[in-house]
C-alpha cells in the first residue's frame, strides 16, 4: 500500500457507513447512505438497487462524491470519482464477501437496509477516487491532507 | 400524514441527528459532498454555518440546489432531503447555530465546531428551504413495510 494512504485506509476500514452524493443530468444533487468496503487503493465498493435514485443519477452522471464522517473523532474523508459496475469475477466476489460481513457492533442478525427495499435487482458498484481528502478537526489546528491526487 | 405532522417528525429527527452531508454541484456539473451540522427551523427550513471560501459555499453561490443526508447508524435510519439554499449574513443566526452545536457537544468541554478551525474566510449561514424530504426508519420493519417512510 502507498504509505500516504495508510491513515485514510485505517479510518475507512474502521467505519462502514458513508453518504454518496450524486447528481442528475439536470445538475440536481441527491444524497444516499451506503454501507461500503474499501481496498488498499482506496477504491470504494457498495451495493445499490437498479431502481434507486442514486443509480439513476449515476447512469446520467457517473461522477459521484462519497463522504465518511465521524462526529466523535471529528474526522472526515471526502472523495470523488467515477462509479462503475463491478463485473463478475474475483474482485466482485471479494468485495461482495467483505460487504456481507458488514454489520453494526454486536448485531449479528442485522441485514443491510438496501435488502429491505423491494426495488429490483441489486448491483455492486465501485467508486475509483480521483480526489480524496482526509481532515482531522480534533487537533487545535485542523489537519487537512490531500491524499489523492 | 399531513405536511406539518411530517415536518414535525423530520425536524425532531434533525434535532437528534444534526450531523449531515450536504451535496452541492461543482462548476462542471459533478457532485461534491461535505459534512455540516444542521439546525432545523420552522417553515420547512434548515440552516448550517460555513465559511465563504469553502468549496460548498462557492458551489451554492453558483447553483443553489443542495441535498442533505442525515443518518443514525445505530437505529438504521436515514433522512434524505433536498431543497434550495440561500446565503444569509445573519450574525444572530450564526450565533444560534454555533451555540446549539456547542451545547450538543457540551460533554466535551474543549469541543469547538470544526468550521471554526478552518481558515476559509468569513462565517456565513446557509438556509435551505426543503422541497423534498424522506425519513426512512428500517429497524424492526419488514421488506416493503409502509411504516418505513415519512415523506414531505
Amino acid at each position: 500500500m502507498d504509505p500516504k494512504y495508510k491513515e485514510a485506509y485505517e479510518f475507512l476500514t474502521n467505519h462502514k457507513f458513508a453518504v454518496l452524493s450524486t447528481a442528475s443530468k439536470g445538475a440536481e444533487p441527491w444524497g444516499a447512505t451506503v454501507y461500503y468496503v474499501v481496498d488498499e487503493q482506496l477504491n470504494f465498493f457498495f451495493l445499490t438497487h437498479v431502481q434507486s435514485k442514486k443509480y439513476q443519477d449515476i447512469q446520467e452522471q457517473p461522477n459521484a462524491a462519497i463522504t465518511v464522517a465521524d462526529d466523535n473523532e471529528q474526522v472526515t474523508v471526502q472523495a470523488s470519482g467515477t462509479v462503475t459496475q463491478v463485473p463478475l469475477g474475483q474482485e466482485h466476489d471479494h468485495a461482495f464477501r467483505m460487504l456481507a460481513l458488514v454489520h453494526p457492533p454486536g448485531q449479528f442478525d442485522w441485514v443491510p437496509p438496501v435488502t429491505k427495499m423491494d426495488t429490483g435487482e441489486m448491483l455492486l458498484l465501485k467508486l475509483v477516487p480521483d480526489y480524496l481528502r482526509f481532515s482531522n478537526f480534533m487537533t487545535d489546528k485542523s489537519a487537512i491532507k490531500e491524499i489523492i491526487p | 400524514m399531513q405536511t406539518s405532522e411530517a415536518y414535525t417528525k423530520i425536524k425532531s429527527y434533525i434535532d437528534h441527528n444534526p450531523a449531515a452531508v450536504v451535496g452541492t454541484i461543482n462548476a462542471d456539473g459533478t457532485p461534491y459532498g461535505s459534512a455540516v451540522y444542521v439546525c432545523a427551523l420552522s417553515g420547512q427550513r434548515v440552516c448550517f454555518v460555513t465559511k465563504n471560501l469553502t468549496q460548498k459555499y462557492v458551489n451554492i453561490s453558483e447553483t443553489p440546489q443542495v441535498s442533505l443526508t442525515f443518518f443514525n447508524e445505530k437505529d438504521s435510519s436515514t433522512l434524505q432531503a433536498s431543497g434550495t439554499a440561500a446565503i444569509l449574513n445573519d450574525a444572530q443566526l450564526i450565533n444560534m447555530v454555533m451555540d446549539r452545536m456547542t451545547r450538543i457537544h457540551a460533554i466535551r468541554a474543549e469541543w469547538l465546531p470544526p468550521i471554526s478551525k478552518l481558515r476559509a474566510g468569513n462565517y456565513v449561514t446557509i438556509c435551505v428551504t426543503l422541497t423534498k424530504a424522506r425519513l426512512a426508519e428500517y429497524q424492526g420493519l419488514d421488506i416493503g413495510s409502509e411504516q418505513i417512510f415519512t415523506e414531505l
